[in-house]
């Protein structure tokens, strides 16, 4: 929750106080949800519009559309192809998938990972953590942050994408 | 978007533009058309078909360095609790 948050609040600590005062406005609230969405959307909801009323009227709101619609680099550097007409990999991938578990698991590949992750601009970090880690619907992601679906879809294209480049980088440099 | 719009007359992609498929075909969002397009590729061509490969083992291993855990919100959630009514709620 905190990782949403921290995508409007005007820093880290504030986004921990909304954390707060979400919690309590959810435990306040309780007795009047109806129960017309889930739960867990309802006290998002909350969490976002706490997040976006915590700063300066000036500040800039965060879009994260406006970062899902910018023409953004294809998924894979297209230098790694040969060019039209056919367009085949000239640099394909490497074979990291094939490395032994005990490697793809090793701390230093899983703090590679999360360093990655960390790095992703703010909507790819908070689309790919709510579908991919936290197993949310693209309906409850779309909902909590205002996304079209198409919006949420490159988003997350973006982010596995660069996950996966990170890795394959860090296993070709090892 | 292009590629999706040659799909429906030329039923080949290239390499460039399977590429860009990879994750909504994970989550079984392509159209029937676009989906045989796809699987058409990944049949003839090894290098595709271990890019989505690594698309779904990326999505895997970051499972596995989800950060954060739910104990933290609980105590955040008992603080808030401290500071405003001097005594946790009943669990």
């Amino acid at each position: 929750m905190l990782r949403v948050a921290v995508l409007y609040a005007p820093s880290p600590a504030i986004a921990e106080e909304v954390l707060q005062e979400t919690w309590l406005a959810v435990i306040g609230g309780l007795g009047s949800f109806e129960g017309r969405s889930s739960l867990r959307t309802w006290i998002y909801r909350i969490l976002v519009n706490k997040a976006k009323s915590s700063g300066m009227s000036e500040r800039r709101t965060v879009s994260l559309s406006a970062e899902a619609e910018a023409a953004g680099p294809p998924a894979v550097d297209p230098t790694r192809f040969e060019g039209p007409p056919r367009d085949f990999w000239s640099s394909p991938p490497n074979n990291w998938d094939e490395l032994p578990e005990d490697r793809l698991l090793a701390t230093e590949t899983l703090a590679v990972i999360e360093r990655a992750m960390e790095r992703l601009p703010p909507g790819q970090q908070a689309v790919f953590q709510l579908r991919d880690l936290r197993h949310w619907t693209s309906a409850e992601v779309r909902d909590v942050l205002e996304l079209t679906e198409a919006n949420q879809r490159v988003l997350l294209h973006r982010a596995r994408a660069r996950m996966r480049t990170a890795i394959e980088e860090y296993f070709r440099a090892a | 978007m292009k590629a999706l719009a040659r799909v429906g007359l030329h039923p080949w992609l290239t390499c460039r533009e399977c590429v860009e498929y990879a994750s909504d075909y994970l989550e079984g969002e392509l159209s029937p058309r676009a989906q045989a397009a796809v699987l058409g590729h990944l049949d003839r061509c090894a290098d595709c078909l271990r890019y989505f490969r690594q698309i779904e083992l990326t999505v895997r291993l970051a499972k596995r360095v989800a950060p954060g855990s739910p104990l933290g919100a609980r105590a955040a959630l008992l603080d808030a609790f401290r500071t405003q009514h001097g005594a946790p709620p009943q669990d």
